[in-house]
């Protein structure tokens, strides 16, 4: 069952998860669990990553019959219940230092001097991005961490298409002033 | 210096971090912009999705052995199934809609009505407990003893007057006061307060019942108490299982109609005397 659900384009996984099929929407979860990962790793850290996305995706199930599938990405639309999670997630612990205790990635072939700065410049950014404001962030890590294109984004967020890019170029004049503080 | 529009800047900044053209390529083509895009392009080229950790297998795994649990254990349903029974109910006759309210203010009322049973006289309910007596002794219907009792008790004085017989038959003469014999509450030296609160429905309907609708018996009991001998003589028949029928009666207030002259030897007729009073 499970194999041949694998093989089933998004539409009707996720028709047949609004009819209740629990196992189509274990598929979804494995094809968009790691994106919807690294996307909330990227804003608040490892240690509560695992949770976040647990929690991204019930609300996912239990939302799924909202979800219209002519309008916008599946995975758009995950990321913005990502997105509303990790907003939560700040707001119940009311601090944005999330990313000071994140576990870089180590390539041990590489220079430890240039994979220690690599690794710090990586934090830095993390950090400017979660002091954006959620505005901000959405945007920023929906076209620049999930790569969605202007009209998806503007779709899911319920704004024309030019309003998202000035919301970008916005967040990216605040995110390189945030930048120029941490050095 | 004029703005440069954002879609300029962001097409260069998507040819860059993409690779398709260079920082110089894009500043030569946008002049203009070359203070902004070397200002912003090293910012967008630092977001990359790849410093990101990806998820362990393991981890995949456990959260998706955990989500399907979870939503396969009750109380976690898609929402389609909510919005496709919303949709069913939708369309349902608006009577069904109109029933479902009505059958919810009955409930409501009854269930105040319920609380105001007990209700002191400065409680906010009491008025509400009143009008509930109001109406159940306007549709209580008549004790079986009423009607049917002209065929048992065959000897009536029709002299009696409708209105005296039961007040001088439910009470010696001298026992209580006037106005508490005519109401038919009990005395407050027998009964404790909370006794009145529903005892009271009780023995009120019943001192009504003897006032409205003096009964044949009672008019025989009255006989019987004048010294009548052959009244007394038929209450003594019935004996004193009557009498233990009495003292229950009186608890629902129905008891004083057919009450009999009560035994002195039997307590529950005792009992069934004090309330009538």
């Amino acid at each position: 069952m499970a194999t041949a659900l694998e093989t089933w384009p998004d539409v009707d996984l996720i028709e047949s998860a609004r009819g209740g099929n629990a196992l189509a929407f274990a598929v979804l979860y494995d094809r968009y669990a790691d994106r919807v990962y690294r996307h909330i790793a990227y804003r608040v850290g490892v240690p509560d990553c695992e949770d976040l996305t647990q929690q991204t995706f019930l609300k996912a199930w239990q939302a799924i019959g909202r979800y219209r599938v002519m309008d916008v990405p599946f995975v758009a639309w995950l990321l913005t219940i990502a997105h509303n999670i990790v907003v939560s997630y700040y707001r119940a612990r009311r601090e944005h230092q999330p990313l000071v205790d994140d576990v870089p990635k180590i390539d041990e072939r590489a220079d430890p001097h240039r994979q220690a700065e690599r690794n710090e410049r990586q934090r830095m950014v993390r950090q400017a991005i979660s002091r954006l404001k959620p505005e901000f962030q959405q945007v920023v890590a929906m076209r620049y961490l999930e790569e969605l294109d202007y009209a998806d984004i503007a779709r899911q967020l319920g704004k024309r298409e030019n309003t998202v890019r000035v919301t970008l170029h916005r967040a990216l004049h605040e995110l390189r002033k945030h930048l120029l503080e941490a050095v | 210096m004029a703005r440069v529009p954002s879609d300029v800047i962001l097409a260069c900044l998507d040819d860059i971090r993409a690779g398709r053209r260079t920082l110089d390529e894009c500043v030569a083509q946008h002049p203009e912009a070359a203070a902004e895009l070397r200002e912003l392009a090293g910012v967008a080229m630092a977001i990359r999705i790849d410093d990101a950790p990806a998820m362990d297998e393991a981890a995949r795994l456990r959260g998706r052995a955990q989500l399907l649990a979870t939503i396969t254990s009750n109380g976690h349903r898609p929402a389609e199934n909510r919005a496709v029974l919303a949709r069913a109910l939708a369309w349902r006759p608006r009577w069904l809609a109109a029933l479902g309210a009505g059958l919810s203010a009955l409930a409501a009322g009854g269930a105040v009505a319920y609380a105001a049973q007990g209700a002191p006289p400065d409680s906010p309910l009491y008025p509400i407990r009143q009008a509930v007596e109001v109406v159940a002794q306007a549709v209580r219907p008549a004790p079986p003893s009423q009607a049917p009792a002209s065929a048992t008790v065959p000897v009536l004085s029709p002299s009696s007057p409708p209105a005296a017989a039961p007040s001088s038959a439910a009470s010696p003469p001298g026992s209580a006061p006037p106005e508490r014999r005519q109401t038919g509450e009990a005395s407050p030296s027998v009964r404790p307060a909370e006794d009145r609160g529903r005892g009271d429905d009780g023995d009120r309907d019943g001192g009504r019942e003897d006032r409205a609708l003096p009964s044949p018996s009672a008019s025989s009991r009255g006989e019987a108490e004048r010294g009548n001998p052959e009244a007394k003589a038929r209450d003594d028949d019935r004996g004193d299982t009557r009498g233990a029928t009495n003292g229950r009666g009186d608890a629902d207030g129905r008891g004083t109609v057919r009450s009999p002259t009560p035994s002195p030897k039997t307590p529950a007729n005792r009992e069934g005397r004090r309330g009538r009073d």
